[in-house]
C-alpha cells in the first residue's frame, strides 16, 4: 500500500523528533497507569469503611494518593512539554523550510500568487499542522490507550458487568461517526459562507470609491446583511448538531451509569461485587467520557491539519529555480564561468513572450555594451524595458542563445556567479525596515563602514543620512523614518555600488531625485561607468545627452539608434521626447517664477 | 522603600474594563434570552449535581440499606444509651443497633461496632414468617416483630435466591433511583442542547451586528483614510476579529457564568452534606487562587511575547515576499534565512516558555484535586465509621470534588480564548472610534433641477500637506459641455475629479454646482447627480444586470437592458450562456478589456447622471472593440457636462474644452485646434503621445 504523501511528511517529521515523540508518549502512558489506579485505592478504602469497618490502613491509601498525584505531576508535565514542544518544533522547521522554498521560487511566481494568500499559508496552515502534529496526535494516543486501559481495568473488577456497562458504547461511535460527519458537512457550509462573507467585505473596501459614487452603500450593507443573515442561518443549523455533541455523550456516558445503578446496583445487593467495586466501577465509566469526547475532536483537527499539509505540500511541490550555486544540467557543463570577467554584454535578437500572451514584449532586440561605453535606453511605459532588465539578471528566463556575458549565455552562468557581477537598481525601490547601514550593506553585508560611507557619498545621500535621527543606524521603511523617492533611489543606488559590479542596471533609477542632483551624482559615476558595463534606462533624455549609444525602445522593439545628435536630427520619437521634456523645464521655471511673484505679493509690505 | 502601584497593571485592567462595557452594549437587545441563559445554566448546573447525589442515595437508602450495631459490657449501658438516641433499638442482650445516617452515640464504644443488614417488616406475616426462617440458620442474625438485622459479612452464607428475598423491595428502590437518574440525565441533555442553541443564537446576533455596524461606520469614513489602510487589513477587522470576538459571547461568557453556578452550588451541596469536611477542601482553595493569579501574570506576558514574535515573523515574511527581486538581485538568500531562522527561534523559545507554563499549570491543579481525594478519604473515612457520614455521602463528596476543580482546570484554555477576543474587541473599537468623515453641511441644500455647471474657484489642494497636487485652478465649465482634462501623470487630473466627488475637500477655493457650494449639498444628493467610470474597472462579483442597476431599484430591468444596448454593450452580452444573468466570476477576469469598458459604460449610461467623470482606459484593445467604445462614449457623453481624463485622440478632439495640468497647475485651456495653433506644451505633450499622428497641424 502507497502512503500518502502528506502522511509521508508528518511520518518524517515525527521520525526526526522520535526521542521526544518517545518520551512524551511514555510519560503519557504513565500518567495514564497511575491515573488508572485511583479508583483501584477508593475502591479498597471504601470496603475497608463500609464492609471491614475499619480505619486502620486509610493513612496508607492516602499516602498512595499523594504519592500517584505527584507522579501525575511529574508524568503530565512531561507529556506536555515533550508532545507540545514536538509541535512547536515541527512548526519552526516547516516554517523555515516553507520561508527557504519561498525565497527559491522564481520570480514569475509571485506575479501569479498575492504575497497576503501566500502569508495565510505561512500562518494558518501550518498552525493547523501544528494542531494536527501536537493536539489530535497526543488526543488520539491517549483516548486509544486511556480507554483500553480503563478497560481492562473494569474486567479485572468483573467481566459479566463491565460487558453489561459497555453496551452503550458501540452506539456511541456509532453516533460519533454519523453526528461527526454531520458536523463535518455543516462546518464546510459555514465555512464556504464565510469566505462568501469575505469576499464580500473585501469587494465593499476595494470598490469603495465606486461604491460611493454610485451613492450604492445602503445597497451594498443589504447585500453584506443578506449574506450575513445567511451565515447566521448555517450557524445555527451547525450548533443545532455540533451544541448536541457533547451533551450527547455526557448522556450516553449517562446511560452506562444508569446500568451500572439498576445491574451493578443488584450484584452488590445480591453480593456478587462490593461495594467498592461498585463504586470504581463508577469512577472507571467516568474515566471513559474523556477519549470519547477527544475522538470527534481529533477527527476535526486531523481533517483541517491534513487540508492544510496538502495545501502546504502544493505550495512545496512548484518548482524552485536553480540553486543559486549550480548550474544548469547542460551536455557541455564541463567550462562553466564562475564569474564576471569583463562584463561585455551581447543582446542578440532576444524575442520574448510572456506565459500565454502572444504578442511578444520584446521582438528581435539586439543590442551590444562594453565596459566604459555606457548605453542609454529610453522609451514610454510598456515599451520593454524593465522586462529586459529581468531577463539580463535572469528572474525571467530567457531564451537559449540570446543574452550573453563575455560571449557565454547567461544561462550557462551559475545564477551565483550571474548576479554577483550584476548589480541592478529597480524601478521601484524596495527598502527593508531595517538601518540605513543594513539596507546599503544588502548585498555585501560584511563589508567595511568606510566603504558604505563611500558609496553613501558617490549617490549623494550621505550628507542627508547624517541628518537622520540616528544616522546611519536610523531604522528605515514601513515601522521606522518615512524616506521620500529621492532619498530612498539614492540608497538603493549606494545598495548597488556596494557590489562592485561588473554590469551596472540603473532602470529609471533616479527618477525622483531632482535634475540637479542627478547631474552631480552622474558625474561621480564616471569612474564607475569607466570600469563597468553600464545601462542606463531613463526617461529623462537629458540624462543620456553625453551616452555614445543611446536605443530607443518603442513596442518592444529598438525603433531608434545612435548618439544625442544623430537620434535628434531623425527627427523621431527620440527628439519628440526631448523637445517634449524641454519645453516642461520651461514650464517648470515659469512656475517657479510665478510662486516667487505670489509669495511676493501676499508678504507684507 | 515604597514602589508606586504599577501603572501598566492597573491601566490594563482598566481597559479590559473598558472593553467589557461596550461590549455588554452590544448584548443589551438580547437581554431576555441572556437571562433565559442564565436561568438555563443554573438548571444544568442543578441536574448536573442531582445526578451524583441519586448515586448517594442509592448507595444509602437500597444497596447498603445499613445498620450498626453497637454491643456494651452489660445491659445496663445499652439500655443507657439507648434513651438517649432515639432512632436506636434495643437488642438483647447488651446491644443497641442504630439506623445509618443518625449519630452514632459515642466515640468509646467505636472498637465494638460491627455492620449488620438492616430489614424493617413490611411484608404480610405469612411472608415474614418465611423470611424468618430463612435467616434462622445464620445464628448471628437477630430479629423482633418488625426487624431483621445480620451481619454483612453473613450475607454471604444464605443462599442467593435467600438474598434475593430478602432484598427484593430494595432492588425496587433501586430501579426507582435509576429511572430518576436517567429523567435527569435526558433533562439535562435537553436543557445542555437548548442552552448552545440559544447561546450561539445570541452569539450570532451580536456578532451580526457588531459586523454591520462596522461595516456602515466604515462605508462613512472618508476615502482618505482608505488610501492609508491595507484592503486586507480592514478585511480582517470585519470577518476574522469579529469572528475570534464571537467566542467571547459563546464560549467564555457563559462557561464563566454555568462555571460560577456550578463552584457555587457544589460548595453549597458540600457544606450541607457535611461541613467538617468541606473544610477539607476548601483549605486548598487558597493555593488554588494564588496558583491561578500567577498563572494569570505569567501568561500575559508570555502570551505579549509570543504575540510581539509573530508580529515579527509575518512582518520579516511579507517584506521577504514582497521584495523578492531585491532579495534576489543581491543574492541575500542565505542571509536572509539566517535571520529568519533566528526569528523563527525566538518564536519557539517564547512558545516553549508558555508550553512549560501551561503543562506546570494542569498537573499542579491536578495534583491539588487529587490531593483533595485523598483529604476526603481520610477524613470522610474516620467520619463514616464514626457515623457523621454515610458511605453514600462520601462517594458523592468523590464526585463533587472531582467537579470542583474541572471548571478551574480549564482556566488555562478559556484564558487564551478570552485573551485573543479582548485583542479583537481592542481592534474592533479602535475601528470604530476612527472618526474620519468628510463633514456634512447642515445647510442640506439639494438642487431641484440641476442644469450642471461646474465652477472652481480658485482651488488648491494637497494629500499629505507638504506637497501641492493642484495651485490656484479656477475654470468654469456650462452645463452639457465635455471637458477633457490632459497632462503628464502627477499633473493633478485625478485630483480635480476626487474633489467634485467630494472624495476630499479642498484645502483652499470652493468648487461650485449651479452655484451652491458643493459643501453645502449632502454627499449622497452630489453624488447621484454624478456617476464614474475608472480605468481599473470595478466589477461586482453578482451578474451581468446587477452590475449595470446596481441597487438602484428605479432602474427597471428595461431601462438597464436598453442601456446596455445603447452603449453597444448587448453584443457581447447576448454572446454569454446566461446573458443578463451570466455571473461575473472574479471581479471580471472572464471578460476582456473592451467588454468591461462597455459594461460600465452602460452603468453610467444607466444611472443618467447630470455630470459624468470619465477616466479613459490606457490599454488598448482590438480596432472592431474600439469602434465599439468610441461611438459609445458619443454617446455617454452627449447631454451632459462630463470631465474626461482623456487618452483618446477622438475624445480630446471632440470635447468643448481641454484643461492642459501640469504640477497642479493649469497651463494651457481651450480647443484641440486653438492649442496646436499656439505650439505651446499641449502641442509637444501631443506630438508625444500620439507619434503616429505625422502632421497635427
Amino acid at each position: 500500500m502507497k502512503l500518502p504523501t502528506t502522511w509521508k511528511m508528518m511520518g518524517g517529521y515525527l521520525w526526526k523528533h522520535r526521542l521526544w515523540v518517545l518520551l512524551g508518549l511514555m510519560a503519557l502512558l504513565a500518567v495514564d497507569a497511575v491515573q488508572l489506579l485511583i479508583p483501584r485505592v477508593i475502591r479498597s478504602a471504601i470496603d475497608d469503611i463500609a464492609v471491614r469497618l475499619t480505619t486502620a490502613h486509610l493513612w496508607i491509601y492516602f499516602l498512595e494518593i499523594l504519592g500517584i498525584a505527584t507522579s501525575i505531576v511529574l508524568f503530565r508535565f512531561s507529556w506536555r512539554f515533550y508532545l507540545f514542544g514536538t509541535s512547536r518544533k515541527i512548526e519552526e522547521e516547516m516554517r523555515n523550510l516553507l520561508y527557504w522554498h519561498f525565497l527559491n521560487l522564481p520570480v514569475k511566481f509571485y506575479d501569479v500568487h498575492k504575497v497576503g494568500d501566500l502569508m495565510a499559508h505561512s500562518t494558518n496552515d501550518i498552525a493547523a499542522v501544528r494542531e494536527m502534529a501536537g493536539v489530535s496526535l497526543i488526543a488520539l494516543v491517549d483516548a486509544v490507550i486511556w480507554s483500553a486501559a480503563t478497560i481492562l481495568m473494569m474486567f479485572l473488577i468483573h467481566v459479566r458487568l463491565t460487558l453489561i456497562l459497555l453496551i452503550p458504547l458501540p452506539a456511541l461511535g456509532i453516533l460519533s461517526f454519523f453526528l461527526g460527519r454531520l458536523i463535518y458537512k455543516r462546518f464546510r457550509k459555514v465555512q464556504d459562507i464565510f469566505s462568501l462573507l469575505t469576499s464580500k467585505a473585501e469587494e465593499i473596501v476595494s470598490g469603495i470609491r465606486v461604491i460611493k459614487a454610485y451613492v450604492q452603500e445602503e445597497g451594498e450593507y443589504q447585500e453584506f446583511r443578506k449574506i450575513h443573515e445567511q451565515y447566521r442561518t448555517c450557524q445555527m443549523d451547525l450548533i443545532k448538531i455540533s451544541g448536541a455533541f457533547g451533551p450527547a455523550i455526557a448522556m450516553i456516558s449517562g446511560l452506562s451509569t444508569t446500568l451500572l445503578l439498576i445491574f451493578g446496583g443488584r450484584m452488590t445487593l445480591l453480593n456478587q461485587v462490593s461495594l467498592g467495586d461498585f463504586v470504581a466501577l463508577n469512577t472507571y465509566l467516568g474515566f471513559l467520557i474523556w477519549p470519547m469526547m477527544a475522538t470527534g475532536w481529533v477527527v476535526n483537527l486531523y481533517q483541517r491539519g491534513m487540508a492544510s499539509l496538502t495545501r502546504i505540500q502544493d505550495l512545496l511541490s512548484v518548482s524552485q529555480e536553480p540553486h543559486i550555486f549550480s548550474s544548469e544540467p547542460r551536455a557541455d557543463s564541463l567550462h562553466l564561468p564562475t564569474q564576471i570577467h569583463q562584463g561585455t554584454l551581447d543582446i542578440h535578437h532576444l524575442t520574448f513572450y510572456y506565459d500565454g500572451r502572444d504578442t511578444p514584449v520584446l521582438n528581435d532586440i539586439t543590442l551590444s555594451v562594453k565596459p566604459g561605453e555606457p548605453l542609454g535606453i529610453v522609451g514610454r511605459t510598456g515599451a520593454g524595458k524593465s522586462t529586459l532588465v529581468a531577463l539580463l539578471t535572469r528572474l525571467f528566463t530567457p531564451p537559449e542563445q540570446t543574452i550573453f556575458i563575455d560571449r557565454t549565455d547567461i544561462l550557462r552562468y551559475p545564477l551565483y556567479a550571474l548576479r554577483s557581477g550584476i548589480a541592478c537598481v529597480p524601478q521601484e525601490t524596495f527598502l527593508f525596515s531595517d538601518s540605513v547601514k543594513e539596507n546599503i550593506a544588502f548585498g555585501n553585508p560584511s563589508t567595511h563602514f568606510s566603504e558604505i560611507v563611500r558609496v553613501s557619498q558617490l549617490a549623494e545621500i550621505h550628507e542627508e543620512i547624517l541628518s537622520f535621527p540616528q544616522g546611519y543606524s536610523t531604522i528605515v521603511g514601513e515601522r521606522g523614518l518615512t524616506l521620500s523617492g529621492g532619498q530612498r533611489q539614492r540608497i538603493a543606488l549606494a545598495r548597488a555600488l556596494l557590489m562592485h559590479p561588473k554590469i551596472l542596471i540603473l532602470d529609471d533609477a533616479l527618477s525622483a531625485v531632482d535634475s540637479e542632483t542627478e547631474s552631480r551624482i552622474l558625474k561621480n559615476l564616471q569612474p564607475v561607468f569607466q570600469i563597468a558595463t553600464t545601462v542606463v534606462i531613463t526617461h529623462r533624455i537629458s540624462v543620456l545627452k553625453d551616452f555614445p549609444h543611446i536605443a530607443v525602445l518603442e513596442k518592444g522593439r529598438v525603433v531608434e539608434y545612435g548618439d544625442h545628435t544623430t537620434l535628434l536630427r531623425m527627427g523621431g520619437i527620440y527628439a519628440r521626447m526631448f523637445e517634449f521634456q524641454a519645453m516642461e523645464e520651461k514650464l517648470f521655471r515659469q512656475t517657479l517664477q510665478i510662486e516667487k511673484r505670489e509669495s511676493g505679493v501676499k508678504s507684507p509690505p | 522603600m515604597t514602589y508606586p502601584p504599577d501603572e501598566f497593571e492597573s491601566l490594563e485592567i482598566r481597559y479590559d474594563l473598558r472593553l467589557f462595557l461596550r461590549l455588554f452594549a452590544f448584548l443589551r437587545p438580547y437581554l431576555l434570552p441572556f437571562l433565559l441563559v442564565l436561568l438555563l445554566s443554573l438548571f444544568s448546573a442543578g441536574l448536573e449535581l442531582a445526578l451524583p447525589y441519586i448515586t448517594k442515595e442509592a448507595i444509602d437508602q437500597k444497596i447498603l440499606k445499613h445498620a450498626d450495631v453497637i454491643s456494651y459490657p452489660g445491659e445496663e449501658e445499652a439500655r443507657q444509651k439507648l434513651r438517649a438516641i432515639p432512632e436506636a433499638i434495643f437488642l438483647p442482650p447488651r446491644s443497641i443497633l442504630i439506623p445509618t445516617g443518625s449519630h452514632r452515640a459515642s466515640a468509646d464504644a467505636r472498637n465494638s461496632v460491627s455492620s449488620y443488614y438492616l430489614y424493617k417488616r413490611d411484608l404480610p406475616p405469612e411472608e415474614w414468617e418465611a423470611l424468618i426462617s430463612k435467616v434462622k440458620s445464620v445464628p448471628t442474625a437477630f430479629f423482633t416483630q418488625d426487624i431483621l438485622v445480620i451481619p454483612y459479612a453473613d450475607l454471604k452464607n444464605l443462599s442467593s435466591s435467600d438474598v434475593w428475598f430478602l432484598r427484593k423491595n430494595d432492588y425496587r428502590g433501586l430501579l426507582f433511583l435509576s429511572m430518576l437518574f436517567l429523567l435527569f440525565l435526558i433533562g439535562n441533555f435537553f436543557v445542555n442542547v437548548y442552552l448552545a442553541v440559544i447561546l450561539q443564537w445570541i452569539g450570532q446576533g451580536v456578532i451580526q451586528n457588531i459586523r454591520l455596524t462596522l461595516l456602515n461606520h466604515l462605508m462613512n469614513l472618508s476615502i482618505s483614510f482608505f488610501t492609508r489602510n491595507p484592503v486586507g487589513r480592514l478585511v480582517t477587522r470585519l470577518t476574522n476579529d469579529a469572528e475570534a470576538l464571537s467566542e467571547f459571547f459563546t464560549l467564555v461568557l457563559v462557561t464563566f457564568f454555568k462555571d460560577i453556578f456550578f463552584v457555587a452550588g457544589i460548595l453549597f451541596v458540600l457544606l450541607h452534606f457535611n461541613w467538617r469536611l468541606s473544610l477539607w477542601i476548601l483549605i486548598l482553595a487558597p493555593f488554588l487562587l494564588v496558583i491561578a493569579l500567577i498563572f494569570r501574570a505569567k501568561a500575559w506576558s508570555a502570551n505579549r511575547v509570543i504575540r510581539r514574535k509573530i508580529a515579527e515573523i509575518n512582518a520579516y515574511l511579507s517584506e521577504s515576499l514582497s521584495g523578492i527581486r531585491v532579495i534576489k538581485l543581491f543574492l541575500r538568500e542565505k542571509v536572509n534565512q539566517t535571520r529568519f531562522q533566528r526569528l523563527n527561534r525566538e518564536a519557539y523559545q517564547a512558545n516553549m516558555r508558555q508550553i512549560l507554563l501551561f503543562s506546570s499549570f494542569h498537573p499542579f491543579i491536578n495534583f491539588l484535586s487529587y490531593l483533595a481525594v485523598g483529604l476526603v478519604m481520610y477524613f470522610g473515612g474516620h467520619q463514616v465509621i464514626r457515623g457523621e457520614l454515610t458511605v453514600g455521602s462520601l462517594v458523592a463528596f468523590f464526585a463533587y470534588t472531582q467537579m470542583f476543580f474541572a471548571p478551574i482546570a480549564d482556566l488555562a484554555e478559556k484564558y487564551n480564548v478570552l485573551q485573543s477576543a479582548m485583542a479583537a474587541a481592542e481592534k474592533i473599537f479602535s475601528l470604530l472610534d476612527v472618526k474620519e468623515f468628510i463633514p456634512e453641511s447642515p445647510a442640506g441644500k439639494i438642487p431641484e433641477h440641476l442644469q450642471g455647471e461646474v465652477v472652481f474657484q480658485n482651488v488648491s489642494h494637497t494629500y499629505d500637506g507638504i506637497m501641492d497636487v493642484l495651485r490656484d485652478v479656477s475654470f468654469r465649465v456650462k452645463p452639457g459641455q465635455t471637458v477633457a482634462l490632459v497632462g503628464p501623470t502627477g499633473a493633478g487630473k485625478t485630483t480635480i475629479t476626487n474633489l467634485l466627488l467630494r472624495f476630499y475637500d479642498p484645502v483652499r477655493g470652493r468648487i461650485l454646482i449651479d452655484g451652491v457650494d458643493i459643501r453645502d449639498i449632502p454627499q449622497k444628493s452630489l453624488r447621484s447627480f454624478m456617476a464614474i467610470v475608472t480605468q481599473d474597472v470595478f466589477l461586482f462579483s453578482t451578474d451581468i444586470l446587477q452590475n449595470i442597476r446596481l441597487n438602484r431599484k428605479s432602474i427597471t430591468v428595461e431601462q438597464a437592458r436598453s442601456a446596455a444596448e445603447a452603449v453597444g454593450a448587448s453584443h457581447f452580452i447576448h454572446s454569454l450562456p446566461r446573458q443578463y444573468d451570466e455571473p461575473v466570476q472574479e471581479r471580471g477576469a472572464t471578460l476582456s478589456v473592451g467588454q468591461k469598458q462597455l459594461l460600465v459604460f452602460a452603468r453610467a449610461f444607466a444611472f443618467n447622471p447630470k455630470i459624468l467623470i470619465l477616466d479613459e482606459a490606457t490599454s488598448s484593445v482590438d480596432p472592431d472593440t474600439e469602434k465599439h467604445i468610441q461611438e459609445a462614449l458619443k454617446l455617454l457623453l452627449k447631454g451632459r457636462t462630463s470631465f474626461v481624463i482623456a487618452h483618446r485622440l477622438s475624445t480630446i478632439k471632440n470635447a468643448d474644452k481641454i484643461l492642459v495640468l501640469h504640477k497642479g497647475r493649469i497651463v494651457e485651456e481651450g480647443t484641440h485646434s486653438s492649442l496646436l495653433e499656439k505650439q505651446g506644451f499641449y502641442y509637444n505633450l501631443y506630438r508625444l503621445q500620439f507619434p503616429e499622428e505625422r502632421n497635427p497641424l
